[in-house]
């Protein structure tokens, strides 16, 4: 696998461009989904949003990506609204979510990462065609780019939406429980890319659930519980979960 | 084989058949990647009593019952939408109440024109029965169908393969939702006098359907739809005319026999290659 390339670098890069989170509610109906949620980010960093099943994990990245419109808060990329960042931000989906018999090739997945800056209507120039190859190589789908996306394994696919979101030259990668359902070598290649994403300048938000090795991948980490409960380093969040978890116990054997 | 073609009313037939077969091919190509094969069904018995009604009010002419027929499918398809969101029941329901009594509704007005108005044809086609006009409204009908689909392909795609992403990229998602269904309706007015209002579906879905079996780009399943309806409708004004039997139904019945060929034999996803490919020969 190619290095993935910096979107730009250097360190006065790092303290410019902050995602800010600001009192964000999310409510589905009448079910209130995440409440209260300030969050702050910036790139380079990989931030682990951990969580129960059902504590919100999935719809604070679709909030921030703009896939669900939240109730009251505001989502803010260096100081910008939402609306007007959206070619920033790649956004891979939780599995099941996806039409896997969909007909398009890893090629054409990865073309509509050009959408944004073609155009709906526009044609495909050079420098565009050129993104679409980087992303492909750097994802290492070379040999595989012509395949209907349901014949890939899932570490391919989870590689194909990745290059979706670089040939966007994407800032944000917003990723929805990414490991879940992989083998253990395509856990080790994503590993490698969620690390090389956050240290040539990405900001990378994942929902995670395997505690054991999020110390390895991420470098901040969120527990969530449809409020946000705690923030810091992955091991001192882990720690705190681990200590709520015991405390619940205890509370039962009491 | 081919002297039916100094005929006027079979040259029609045949350029009808290529036409209506291509932009409904083609569009068959969204109605199979959006699953909506059954309300398309649903929209296309509702336009019965709409060209008894138009009939009624405005004489026996083809545009009468274009206009009827249109009106009658906006009717019962924004009908059911709304009788879903303001009442318990959910918008299938609602669409199988209202289309299946708009149809019978068309049934009993129909028997009630008197002369020149055969029920069998708006039910099953009636391709031979084509006037210039109509062939020349198939022809513009079809293009614009084409044309719109083609331009706004990519929102179009994006919206049925991700609609929540598409939205958050600013496509109006619900606009294309209407404008595909517009372009539905127009599709199957076209279609009516050559396949009638029953058969109508399987030109809507059969040919992208059959496609699908092979195709893994959708530029390539919609193009290769309009090909298939066209080339399948050509081919049965062809064979109707050697056996004498209805055109419409001669359409649908090869689109089917296509699919199950497909079906069956398809190199990557036909039954019998899966069944290979499950059951693998280990001697």
């Amino acid at each position: 696998m190619t290095a993935i390339t910096a979107n730009s670098g250097n360190q006065s890069h790092f303290e410019k461009h902050i995602l800010k989170v600001t009192n964000l509610h999310v409510h589905y109906g009448k079910v209130c989904a995440i409440e209260n949620i300030n969050l702050t980010a910036a790139c380079g960093e990989a931030v682990a949003i951990l969580g129960r099943n059902g504590t919100g994990k999935s719809t604070l990245l679709k909030a921030i990506a703009g896939l669900v419109l939240p109730a009251t808060g505001r989502v803010e990329w260096c100081g910008m609204p939402l609306a007007k960042i959206r070619h920033e931000i790649g956004y891979l989906p939780q599995r099941e979510d996806v039409d896997w018999n969909f007909p398009i090739t890893v090629r054409g997945l990865v073309e509509m990462g050009r959408y944004p800056h073609v155009g709906w209507f526009g044609r495909f120039r050079k420098q565009d065609t050129l993104a679409v190859d980087q992303a492909i190589e750097e994802m290492d789908l070379g040999p595989i780019e012509h395949r209907q996306i349901s014949e890939l394994s899932g570490g391919q696919q989870q590689r194909a939406f990745i290059a979706r979101a670089l040939a966007q030259k994407a800032h944000i990668f917003l990723l929805d429980e990414p490991f879940a359902g992989l083998d253990q070598p395509s856990q080790e290649t994503l590993m490698q890319i969620v690390r090389d994403l956050s240290a040539t300048g990405h900001l990378v938000l994942a929902s995670h659930h395997d505690l054991s090795n999020a110390p390895d991948i991420f470098n901040r980490a969120v527990l969530l519980d449809r409020r946000l409960i705690a923030e810091g380093l992955v091991t001192e969040v882990i720690q705190k979960m681990e200590r709520q978890i015991e405390t619940r116990q205890e509370v039962r054997h009491v | 084989m081919f002297e039916f073609l100094q005929y006027e009313f079979n040259q029609r037939a045949l350029l009808a058949a290529i036409i209506i077969g291509c932009a409904n091919g083609y569009l068959s190509g969204y109605v199979v990647l959006k699953k909506t094969a059954l309300m398309v069904g649903s929209l296309s018995h509702a336009l019965l009593p709409g060209i008894a009604v138009g009939i009624l009010l405005a004489g026996f002419t083809s545009l009468s019952a274009f206009v009827g027929a249109l009106v009658a499918a906006l009717i019962v398809g924004l009908g059911a939408v709304l009788v879903s969101r303001t009442s318990r029941v959910d918008g299938n329901t609602a669409l199988a109440i209202l289309y299946t009594a708009a149809f019978s509704a068309g049934v009993v007005l129909l028997d009630q024109i008197p002369e020149r108005v055969d029920l069998d044809d708006w039910l099953f086609g009636n391709i031979l029965g084509l006037a210039d006009g109509d062939l020349v409204a198939a022809f513009w009908i079809s293009l614009i169908v084409l044309s719109v689909l083609t331009l706004c392909q990519r929102p179009m795609l994006l919206t049925i393969f991700e609609p929540s992403v598409a939205a958050s990229q600013g496509v109006p998602v619900r606009t294309m939702s209407y404008l595909l269904m517009g372009l539905t309706i127009l599709a199957l007015v076209t279609s009516l006098q050559a396949v009638g209002c029953i058969l109508s579906l399987g030109l809507l879905v059969a040919p992208a359907a059959t496609v699908y079996q092979f195709a893994n780009s959708s530029r390539l399943l919609m193009w290769g739809g309009a090909l298939l309806g066209a080339g399948t409708s050509a081919a049965a004004v062809v064979i109707s005319n050697l056996i004498d039997v209805r055109t419409g139904a001669v359409i649908v019945l090869l689109l089917g026999l296509e699919f199950l060929l497909a079906y069956l034999f398809s190199p990557k996803y036909g039954l019998l290659a899966r069944r290979l490919s499950l059951h693998p020969n280990h001697d």
